[in-house]
């Protein structure tokens, strides 16, 4: 007895990938919606190391001082100190910022992302400090 | 030894086995006996009177009627044929209908690019939502991703379309099967387009896409597009009513009421349209004079009285028309058998669902879960789900015996999962009882049966639903299904809530149509000289006496869409009874045809 062939047509393909695709977009429903929806502003707080910390930079700046971060290509965002710490010898600053939080990554209110052990230049009173993103995170109270 | 020559041999075995069987012969004994009594005593006088009651009627009193208000018989078809050709000169419906052939007639490519055009259209349109704030509102992110869809379907189409419509639907393993195993689209409708090749309009694909493209700015696509599939449906269903019935019977377990309202609705002003252009039957017999009656009695007092069904007395009305459209629609084997797949089919993804539902709260997956509530929102409670699979049952058990369908299998596998799940003893009365009704009807073995159901039945009934040790067994049943039991069995049966709604004597001019209806089929399972008709009758008069026991046990007005499926299934018992006079005029004319007539006119046997 011939074995009868097994075949679709386009139309079987078309139904068999919708429904894949369907069962697909319910699983990473919410992947998709947050790639997809508008970012909520909130603030940002990254605590940065300072880099070669020659000399101790926690007396040169105070808790809710205005400084500029650059984050490279002549971007610069403001953020405020919210911490100050000493840890192994070396300055431990708190940062914030308005961005968002995407898949896990942090990005600045002008969707530049900041990653983690990543350098940025942090000025300080005019002096430019060489800094080390050590943490992340989106802070759960408005400031 | 082959594996064909060991089937036969492992048969062979189980046949010797049942026929040395002292008690089976001895039912099967005493089960032909009751049979012959039966057949030879009143009661058989009363069935054979089946088709002579429809021949009473007509020649004592719609004859007489018809001559006293001077109507002929078949006074409708010069009113048909004027209507016939009025459509043939009208502008509107020629240009309707051209447009329908060319759809159908056009190529999958075509409707590539329309769904290319659409979803390119519809993701702009979320952008737009997306990045400027308009006064159209947030974007959603499931029109997106319907788009999305929408679009990688529209590139396979352009892609690999090469087919027409119609035949991609018709040779497609999925929609093929579909279109002529259940939903009663037969070749016939093929057949007329196939040779024509697919025309390919991309211009026109790419401006109706275009339009309704930005229709996606007001409208959600998803719903854009369920618009237009309904729109299809509506055209297939106006095209062939036959579909609209099977579709509508299919999906009776777990679509809404409004869509099985819409589409029975569809489906008898299709079919009566078919009637008008001579397409169709519509023929009444005694049983359907009683059903119209009861039907006009039932819409003025269901109107009258203040009651309320729920679902509504249009509903209602739609539902029992539903009968008429069943009784002369299903006017071949191939389509009866096509009810039966459509009915089995619906109901395994009906019992799917049910099952489904239940489990819906241990599914982790939040997203999964809901799209679980979303598929199961419109199925049918645990009472009714009941009273259809006892039902189908026995539709499903001929089928791979007389129509040489295998599906039915399965089907009761589903059924009895559903059984445990609800662990019912109810659903569990119901389902056997269905079974043994089965044998007793269409094996006509009323001891055997009898004695099976005894057997078996009552110890599971008494003995396992009764004890303690029930309890302890379906507790875990109970804690994994915690609120599923909450059925209302015994709240009010369908005979009383007809009584509230119309009133005793439409009780009893409905009492009378189904009397009507049974004494028919129990003829056809009698009398019925092919076999296989006999056997399907067999089935059918089951189903009805299940559906019966159903009606008597639960209220099917709590869901009006278990009134479709009763008026559906009177409606195939008038349609069996009608296959069977057909198939006894064509065995009497066959029987004609082998005579020959001498030269002195005198026949003479061949």
């Amino acid at each position: 007895m011939q074995k009868q062939k097994f075949k679709l047509n386009v139309l079987d393909v078309v139904i068999v990938v919708a429904v894949i695709c369907s069962i697909a977009v319910i699983g990473f429903y919410d992947y998709i919606s947050e790639i997809f929806s508008k970012p909520e502003i909130a603030p940002v707080t990254a605590v940065v190391v300072v880099n070669n910390d020659v000399q101790n930079q926690n007396e040169k700046i105070k808790i809710g001082e205005w400084i500029a971060l650059d984050l490279g290509n002549n971007i610069k965002i403001q953020a405020v100190v919210v911490s100050l710490e000493e840890k192994e010898g070396r300055s431990q600053i708190g940062l914030s910022f308005n961005g968002y939080e995407r898949m896990g990554r942090y990005y600045s209110e002008l969707g530049v992302q900041i990653k983690w052990g990543e350098f940025y230049t942090l000025d300080i009173n005019g002096e430019l400090v060489s800094v080390k993103v050590d943490n992340l995170g989106i802070s759960s109270e408005n400031e | 030894m082959s594996k064909a020559r060991r089937q036969l041999n492992k048969n062979g075995k189980k046949n010797r086995l049942v026929k040395g069987s002292l008690v089976l012969s001895f039912t099967r004994f005493a089960s032909s006996r009751v049979v012959r009594f039966f057949e030879s005593g009143l009661a058989s006088h009363l069935l054979k009177s089946a088709d002579k009651v429809d021949q009473f009627a007509k020649e004592k009193i719609s004859t007489p009627i018809f001559k006293k208000i001077e109507l002929r018989k078949n006074f409708t078809v010069p009113m048909r044929n004027r209507f016939t050709s009025f459509l043939s000169t009208n502008t509107l419906y020629i240009r309707g209908n051209r447009l329908i052939q060319s759809l159908i007639n056009t190529s999958l490519r075509s409707i590539g690019v329309f769904l290319l055009t659409f979803s390119i259209y519809s993701i702009a349109a979320f952008l737009i939502r997306r990045y400027i704030t308009t006064a159209l509102g947030e974007a959603d992110i499931t029109n997106l991703c319907v788009s999305a869809i929408t679009l990688i379907s529209g590139l396979l189409l352009t892609l690999f379309g090469e087919k027409s419509v119609l035949n991609a639907l018709c040779s497609g393993k999925i929609t093929g099967s579909l279109l002529s195993e259940s939903l009663g689209v037969n070749d016939s409708v093929f057949d007329r387009l196939s040779k024509t090749p697919p025309k390919l309009s991309l211009g026109m694909s790419f401006l109706i896409g275009s339009i309704f493209g930005l229709l996606t700015l007001f409208v959600a696509p998803s719903k854009v597009l369920l618009a237009l599939l309904s729109l299809g449906i509506l055209i297939g269903v106006f095209n062939v009513p036959e579909f609209g019935l099977l579709l509508g019977a299919a999906m009776v377990s777990f679509a809404s009421k409004e869509f099985i309202a819409g589409i029975a609705l569809a489906t008898v002003v299709s079919h009566f349209f078919k009637w008008l252009r001579l397409k169709r039957n519509l023929r009444f017999g005694s049983a359907d004079v009683v059903m119209v009656i009861f039907t006009l009695m039932m819409f003025i007092t269901n109107l009258a009285s203040g009651q309320r069904v729920n679902g509504g007395e249009f509903d209602l009305l739609i539902f029992v028309l539903i009968y008429f459209a069943v009784k002369n629609l299903v006017y071949t084997q191939r389509l009866l058998s096509q009810c039966f797949s459509a009915l089995r089919s619906g109901l395994f993804l009906g019992m799917a669902l049910y099952i489904l539902d239940q489990f819906k709260m241990y599914i982790t997956f939040g997203q999964f879960r809901q799209a679980a509530s979303y598929m199961t929102a419109n199925i049918v409670e645990t009472d009714i789900l009941a009273m259809l699979i006892a039902a189908v049952v026995p539709l499903s058990l001929v089928s791979p015996l007389f129509l040489k369908d295998k599906k039915g299998f399965w089907f009761i596998v589903l059924a009895i999962i559903s059984l445990v799940i609800t662990d019912s003893p109810f659903f569990y009365f119901v389902l056997f009882s269905s079974i043994f009704v089965f044998i007793i009807f269409t094996y006509k073995a009323p001891i055997g049966g009898f004695i099976g159901a005894l057997t078996i039945m009552t110890p599971v009934l008494f003995v396992v639903y009764n004890t303690s040790n029930s309890a302890e067994v379906s507790a875990l049943v109970y804690k994994a299904f915690d609120g599923v039991l909450e059925t209302q069995f015994f709240a009010k049966n369908f005979w009383e809530g007809l009584n509230l709604l119309s009133g005793p004597l439409v009780v009893f001019v409905f009492a009378v149509g189904v009397v009507i209806l049974m004494q028919q089929i129990v003829s056809v399972i009698c009398f019925a000289k092919n076999n296989s008709l006999s056997k399907v009758g067999g089935a059918i008069s089951s189903s009805a006496v299940m559906t019966l026991v159903s009606m008597t046990l639960f209220n099917s007005f709590s869901d009006v869409r278990s009134v479709a499926f009763i008026f559906f299934i009177l409606g195939l018992c008038g349609a069996v009874f009608k296959l069977y006079v057909v198939s006894e005029k064509n065995h009497i004319d066959a029987s004609e045809k082998i005579v020959e007539v001498d030269c002195d006119g005198n026949p003479k046997e061949v």
